[in-house]
């Protein structure tokens, strides 16, 4: 494994400053890791891929379609029962399973994507071998650069608010 | 000083995730949680008895009839559904409306939801003359070629809940990975590093980690909310689908939302107080929350109390002498005790929130909040009670009486509760350290 | 070991010794019983016109009679694979007409009754028939004997009776009557002078009672209420029922105006009565019967109660005669004139005097039903009791044997009309009993005698030649044509001054209760938990009280109250009965029972002894009344609806039932039902019959306090807007076409058929009870245990009563919801003969059960889709409605309106 280099930030401004400054500069390959969500960075770091929200939305409607297809189905064709003399299709009833169903299927649809989306689960990642990274799920900021991409360890100094930088792998 | 400074706590973000993170990892936890794990684990026990006894003789050993057929299990099933709706929508609504006070409450209330929905999903199935075969309203290939009858709204309710269920899981789960990392990232011992290392599924909290985080876990609060006001309008349609005077009404479902938040609500500052308590954590739950909290259980109350009045209207309305019959019953029949105790819980004790003092000073607020809940699950005694027992035929009327194991299953459920959250306090991050952090963050002047 | 001996056949001619032949026999014989496992084979012959109706083909009608007080009600007895499993009336039977009463249908939980004494038992422990036939020809042989039995209907009996009495001198015959039939009274001075009235309601259009109550249970209720119910049915416009009565009766609450009046005014109101026909002044309601009866001289008669004073007797006699009232006065069934007959009223003398130092009690529970004064009496006297179960007298004796139920019997019974029937056994003995006839003759000194060679020997003497084919008709038919009854003249003789009755503060009146008649019932669970018919109380009786009254004393529905008569006090709970004359309180008799097995013992409290004044206490208590209805009052909706003469028509609803959805399209046959509230008389025939016919459980006086109950047909009492007492509407399932039950169960257990049927499907239901609480009808019916088997009541769970169960209907499990089916077997049966003779069914050709038990025809049953059937016809009558109609539920089952006389002018 390549080495990694992983400036260490206490304030998220200078990171969202660094991580501006070093893409200007052609830098590529830095990914972040924060204690929580800051949504500049985003901005500034363009994690792509596709949306989960997508995601949601079909497996939504797929799964909303189906039960109400599933449920017309089986109450007109499969088992017609005269219930209360209600129609055979009574599709107003029929809304209350497709409306949970729907959604049960956004959430689940949603969750797997979320989860593949982000690579997990993953049992080990080059970014925990350092005990040092313990702290990015506490108040330290990380900005994780290649190796080889990374500038030198000068232009990298000047950095404004740079707490330090760890050096991981061969 | 302003409102939105004093709902969060004035600290740096290690100190938070200290604050947080470290009682849970703390070896010993004090004589009082010990002493109360024991006394929800008795009444854990005595629930798990109560179902054995259930099963094992029948329905029969509760005070239901032949006119009042649900009793307790229906009373106590919407009583825990209604405080299960509450967190989702606490949490969600909050959110969708940026409430920054939302992060010191939002993760155990959604807590609260997920116990207090499982618990209300025992007693559909346990109601059942034969529970063992619950799963036939599950539509799923069998021999006898049927699927279950989608015109009842015990099939609505049976996707409602699992859906609900299943969803408030997920909910929680996502919010909760992040601090699960943060937890995996501080434990010191092995079991606790692995077991929240299960737990946080390798949480790295990368950028493109949070931008999908983000993403989902926003698209689920804007589904959460239609979700949870969909699941309880299902359960009003319980009851609304039905025919009976005093159950045969278009205000149940909106109705039975708002009783759910206000109840939901009510447990909510009941547990916050217990957890401030708890935890020492009056810096992340401060005096502000529960005026907050206090305003919109006021709210609440008032929209309960149209809603009592809009039933005696429709009553009156209705030109059915049964509807009438059921409504003045309520009010000044056999009943009447439990009807005047819902609405001195509901509608009258409430309004002590008009006034600043009790909406912040803790203990009146908890035994408002208490009132509340006695006076929702008195509610449901009264919605589910009274109705049939005072059919359109008088030939029918009848009373109903709950037995010893109608009250065992009862107080069991609350036991079991206490030692869901009980334990919960003992290994999962009450409040959202990583949300926390990020609206003082948020706040920190720059 | 007993000493050895054979069947009559078997035995050397003086009948004691086996000779060496006969014992090798007899071992021959022996073995081949124990090869075949059976007794000997019945010569049973089955119904002559089989019923279309009556369930699967397997099952086979007999006829033959059962005893109620003694008196035969001739039924015809469904039988699978030799199991009786229903009861149904004999239409060809004048005492029952095709109809049945609740004890009728009970008789079957009696058979099968796993309190039943199994063996004879001396001192506790079991001893053989030989052993019992000794003790009792040893018994004969003494000086001091006397025989006890019920009131003997059976020509046999009698016959055996009178031969015993001429062989054994000295030997004194005592007749017990618990329960009088209706109209029986006082034709004379001595107590077995008496007369059995018998109205001819085909010709009567003015009826007056002074406290009899025809319509009430007993031996005649099937009878009456038949007439009664075709003469209002057919003369709706002309026939008119007053009643004059203290505690409202059934009588009472199906006239067309009713009075109440206290017992020591009935004398009174005859006077009354009699002034005005001779056209003096009476007050208004016996002007207005007065009026009425001359209106309809001819075609009118006055009915005199039971407990009237002779002056009062021979009045209203004279008022019939004078009426020229259509209406026969017939020896009572159990008068033999020609034996020495005594009446158990001069028993307890004659065993105070020692005078009858042994008692051989025959179907009797002297102990129970003459009270502390027998116990007294009988205290000294060696009691040797036979009878079905080990009861008060039982428990006494030194010798108890069990008889046989009187459908393992054979015999002959006489109707209160008089009419003879056989009796036949349509099972072989459950348990070592044995007949009545065969005890007679082990008194005589006779053992091994087969009953049926016994009541043959009767008819034989009296048909002659013609035997072979009058024994044949008379069992297929069930009756006998030709049983002479005799008519008897009224002679009264003014009643010495009697002592005073009482100093209590009420008059008592204890009436025969419609659920234990005078307590021979009380071991039967179906009867104890059939409701009351007014009250509504079941397991135990009651203290009816005026509201007035009540009021004054401070007394609520429910409160106990202690009623105390000559030094003997007794706590019931009271209820609250309008209608009931002030100063009167109501109690029914056969409650109280001490030993009636694990079902009727300590069950209510026993009011005979209280006699006929009482005084009444309130004691602050509550919690004795076990009710299945609680409220009475319609409370202004229309429930029981009510049309007059002038208005024959509902008033229909004043909401439109238009429904959001079409109407399902039905095919022929479709069913429906119609219930004519206005004749139904509150009997609770059909309350038993869906009992029995469909398997229901019992659930005993807790469950009912609970609130849980499992019949599927009830009947519900409500104050008639009038104010005037209460009238009855029988709820069966409604079959909706748009049931709400329907749409409510999640697992379609609960679904409509393409014959209109509300099915309900057992093995499908999973109990969330959401029909139950959606059926606005409250029709549904929930097994919160498993009553039929592991849970049930008592000893209701015993594996002998599987053998009673319908095998064409489920029985059903706990956790289980279960309602009327419309006898959905009896459907299937009569789809599956119609379809193998490729034929359409019939009009009538299904019969529900509760259809076919109701004495008053008040329920018709068949195919709606059929303008010209029964069922279409009535509902197109006006006074046709449906119940909760406004709610759009469309039901099948649907209402006629009572008829309310209007007020005269």
């Amino acid at each position: 494994m390549t080495h990694q280099l992983h400036l260490v930030f206490t304030e998220t401004a200078p990171l969202v400053a660094a991580v501006k400054a070093l893409r200007a500069e052609g830098v590529t390959g830095m990914d972040a890791h924060t204690p929580w969500r800051i949504a500049e960075l985003e901005t500034a770091l363009e994690p792509g891929g596709p949306s989960v929200r997508r995601v949601m939305l079909i497996s939504g409607l797929v799964c909303a379609a189906s039960i109400f297809a599933f449920q017309a189905w089986s109450a007109v064709w499969l088992y017609p029962l005269n219930a209360g003399g209600r129609p055979l299709f009574s599709w107003p009833a029929f809304g209350f399973a497709t409306f949970e169903t729907g959604i049960l299927g956004a959430a689940a649809g949603g969750f797997v994507a979320m989860i593949r989306r982000c690579g997990l689960p993953r049992l080990h990642h080059p970014f925990f071998i350092t005990a040092e990274t313990e702290l990015a799920t506490d108040d330290r900021f990380f900005l994780t650069i290649p190796g080889d991409t990374a500038p030198d360890r000068m232009r990298l100094s000047r950095l404004e608010g740079l707490h330090e930088i760890v050096e991981v792998g061969a | 000083m302003s409102a939105t400074d004093a709902v969060l706590p004035d600290r740096a973000p290690g100190r938070l995730t200290a604050d947080v993170a470290d009682p849970l990892l703390r070896p010993r936890f004090g004589r009082i949680w010990w002493a109360c794990l024991i006394l929800c684990l008795g009444l854990s026990i005595l629930m798990v008895v109560s179902l054995v006894v259930l099963v094992a003789g029948g329905v029969g050993i509760w005070g239901i009839n032949t006119s009042n057929v649900w009793g307790f299990a229906l009373v106590n099933y919407v009583w825990w559904i209604g405080i299960g709706n509450a967190g989702t929508l606490i949490s969600a609504m909050l959110l969708l409306t940026r409430q920054r006070w939302r992060t010191s409450i939002n993760r155990f209330a959604e807590a609260m939801t997920l116990f207090a929905a499982c618990i209300a999903g025992l007693f559909p199935i346990f109601h059942l003359g034969r529970p063992w075969l619950f799963y036939w309203l599950v539509p799923y290939p069998n021999t006898l070629g049927l699927v279950p009858q989608w015109r009842s709204p015990l099939v609505w309710d049976f996707f409602a809940i699992a859906s609900y269920i299943l969803f408030s899981l997920m909910f929680w789960y996502t919010g909760a990975i992040p601090d699960f990392a943060t937890l995996r990232d501080r434990a010191k011992g092995r079991i606790a590093q692995v077991a929240y290392g299960i737990l946080a599924l390798g949480w790295r909290g990368s950028a493109r980690h949070w931008q999908t985080w983000q993403s989902y876990y926003g698209a689920m609060a804007a589904m959460g909310v239609p979700l949870v006001i969909s699941v309880h309008s299902v359960v009003g349609m319980d009851y609304a689908a039905g025919i009976a005077p005093g159950w045969n009404e278009s205000i149940f479902p909106p109705y039975f939302v708002v009783g759910a938040m206000f109840s939901g609500f009510a447990m909510v500052v009941v547990l916050a107080a217990i957890f401030r308590r708890a935890l020492n954590a009056a810096h992340l739950i401060t005096d502000r929350h529960f005026d907050v909290m206090g305003k919109i259980l006021l709210t609440g109350s008032l929209i309960m109390t149209v809603s009592y009045a809009t039933e005696w209207f429709y009553g009156w309305y209705s030109g059915e002498h049964a509807e009438q019959h059921v409504v003045a019953t309520q009010l000044w029949g056999d009943f009447w005790p439990l009807y005047w105790g819902m609405l001195a819980g509901n509608c009258i004790i409430p309004q002590l929130y008009w006034w600043p003092f009790f909406r912040r000073h803790l203990p009146s607020t908890i035994l408002i909040a208490i009132a509340i809940n006695i006076g929702m699950w008195l509610e449901r005694v009264v919605i589910t009670v009274v109705p049939p027992a005072r059919g359109y035929l008088p030939s029918q009327w009848s009373s109903y009486w709950p037995t010893l194991w109608d009250w065992a299953l009862f107080a069991g459920t609350l036991g079991f509760f206490g030692l869901l959250f009980t334990l919960f306090l003992r290994v999962i991050p009450a409040v959202s350290i990583h949300e926390m952090k990020e609206q003082v963050a948020e706040e920190a002047p720059t | 070991m007993p000493p050895l001996e054979g069947p009559p056949d078997l035995c050397a001619d003086d009948g004691t010794a086996v000779d060496r032949r006969g014992a090798l026999k007899l071992f021959a014989a022996g073995a081949a019983a124990l090869a075949s496992g059976c007794r000997r084979q019945e010569e049973m012959l089955p119904y002559r016109d089989m019923p279309e109706y009556g369930a699967s083909g397997d099952a086979v009608m007999f006829a033959t009679a059962l005893p109620l007080a003694g008196a035969a009600r001739g039924v015809l007895v469904e039988s699978h694979q030799g199991r009786p499993t229903k009861v149904h009336g004999n239409p060809d039977h004048p005492a029952s007409r095709g109809g049945t009463d609740a004890f009728a249908e009970a008789e079957l939980l009696a058979l099968f009754d796993p309190s039943r004494t199994t063996s004879p038992v001396a001192g506790g422990t079991p001893v053989t028939w030989s052993a019992v036939a000794e003790r009792l020809r040893a018994a004969v042989a003494e000086n001091g004997t006397a025989l006890l039995t019920g009131p003997v209907g059976s020509p046999t009996l009698a016959r055996q009776v009178g031969a015993l009495m001429d062989e054994t001198p000295g030997l004194r015959w005592f007749t017990h009557r618990g329960a009088a039939p209706a109209l029986e009274v006082p034709a004379g001075p001595g107590p077995l002078d008496r007369m059995q009235l018998w109205p001819d309601w085909a010709s009567l259009d003015a009826v007056v009672t002074l406290g009899a109550d025809p319509l009430g249970p007993g031996p005649a209720q099937v009878a009456m209420t038949k007439g009664w119910s075709e003469a209002r049915r057919a003369r709706r416009d002309t026939f008119r029922l007053f009643a004059f009565e203290p505690v409202p009766t059934l009588t009472g609450t199906k006239a067309d105006r009713r009075t109440p009046v206290a017992p020591a005014d009935l004398s009174g109101a005859a006077r009354d009565l009699r002034d005005a026909l001779e056209g003096g002044d009476a007050p208004a309601p016996i002007a207005e019967a007065a009026r009425a009866l001359t209106a309809a001289e001819g075609r009118a008669c006055v009915l005199p109660g039971p407990d009237l004073p002779p002056e009062t007797l021979a009045l209203i006699e004279e008022i019939n005669r004078r009426l020229a009232a259509p209406m026969s006065r017939r020896l009572p069934f159990w008068r033999w004139p020609a034996l020495t007959q005594e009446d158990a009223s001069t028993l307890i003398p004659a065993l105070r005097s020692g005078e009858v130092r042994r008692l051989i009690v025959l179907g009797a529970n002297p102990a129970y039903d003459m009270g502390p004064a027998f116990e007294d009496a009988a205290a000294d006297v060696e009691l040797i009791h036979f009878g079905l179960r080990e009861d008060e007298t039982a428990s006494r004796a030194a010798l108890h044997a069990p008889l046989h139920h009187p459908l393992e019997d054979w015999s002959d019974l006489r109707s209160v009309d008089g009419t003879a029937s056989l009796v036949q056994p349509l099972i072989a003995p459950l348990h070592e009993t044995r007949s009545a006839h065969a005890v007679l003759e082990m008194l005589r000194g006779r053992t091994g005698t087969d009953p049926r060679a016994l009541v043959q020997e009767t008819w034989g003497a009296r048909w002659g030649t013609d035997f072979d084919d009058l024994w044949d008709g008379a069992l297929r038919a069930g009756v006998i044509d030709d049983f002479p009854v005799e008519d008897v003249s009224p002679a009264y003789e003014p009643a010495p001054d009697e002592a005073p009755q009482g100093t209590g503060a009420f008059a008592h009146v204890a009436q025969i209760s419609h659920a234990v008649l005078t307590g021979e019932y009380a071991p039967n669970g179906w009867l104890q938990e059939c409701p009351a018919p007014l009250t509504k109380q079941v397991w135990g009786n009651a203290a009816s009280l005026s509201r007035a009254d009540a009021g004054r004393l401070g007394i609520e529905e429910g409160d106990t109250v202690a009623l105390s008569g000559r030094g003997q006090t007794v706590w019931l709970p009271a209820t609250i009965l309008p209608g009931q004359a002030d100063g009167v309180v109501g109690t029914t008799l056969g409650y109280g029972r001490r030993l009636a097995g694990p079902i009727g013992s300590g069950v209510g409290a026993d009011t005979a002894p209280l006699g006929p004044r009482i005084d009444v206490r309130p004691t602050g208590k509550s919690g004795l009344l076990v009710r299945t209805q609680r409220e009475f009052g319609q409370h202004g909706r229309e429930i029981l609806r009510s049309v007059t003469h002038a208005e024959p028509e509902v008033h229909k609803a004043h909401h439109t039932t238009e429904s959001f959805y079409a109407a399902w399209e039905y095919d022929s046959p479709s069913w429906g039902m119609v219930i004519d509230t206005d004749v139904c008389s509150g009997c609770n025939a059909c309350m038993i019959a869906c009992q029995s016919e469909n398997n229901i459980p019992v659930v005993g006086a807790d469950e009912v306090a609970r609130g849980r109950h499992m019949h599927w047909i009830r009947i519900d009492a409500y104050d008639l807007p009038e104010g005037t007492g209460r009238g009855f509407q029988p709820v069966p399932c409604m079959h909706c076409e748009k049931a709400p039950c329907e749409p409510a169960c999640p697992v379609a257990a609960s679904v409509h058929d393409e014959q209109g049927l509300n099915a309900q499907v057992y093995n499908r239901c999973v109990g969330t009870r959401f029909c139950q609480a959606n059926c606005p009808y409250q029709v549904r019916r929930f097994n919160f245990f498993d009553y039929a088997d592991s849970q049930a009541h008592a000893n209701l769970g015993a594996d002998l009563l599987q053998a009673m169960r319908n095998p064409d209907v489920s029985v059903r499990g706990r956790g289980v919801m279960e309602k009327c089916t419309y006898c959905v077997q009896r459907i299937e049966a009569a789809n599956h003969a119609a379809s193998r003779e490729d034929r359409p069914i019939a009009d009538g050709e299904v019969v529900t059960a509760c259809q076919s038990a109701c004495p008053a025809e008040a329920i018709t049953f068949g195919d709606i889709t059929d303008p010209e059937s029964a069922v279409s016809r009535a509902k197109d009558s006006p006074r046709h409605y449906a119940l909760l109609e406004h709610l759009g539920t469309r039901p099948r089952t649907t209402y006629l309106a009572r008829v309310t006389p209007e007020e005269e002018a």
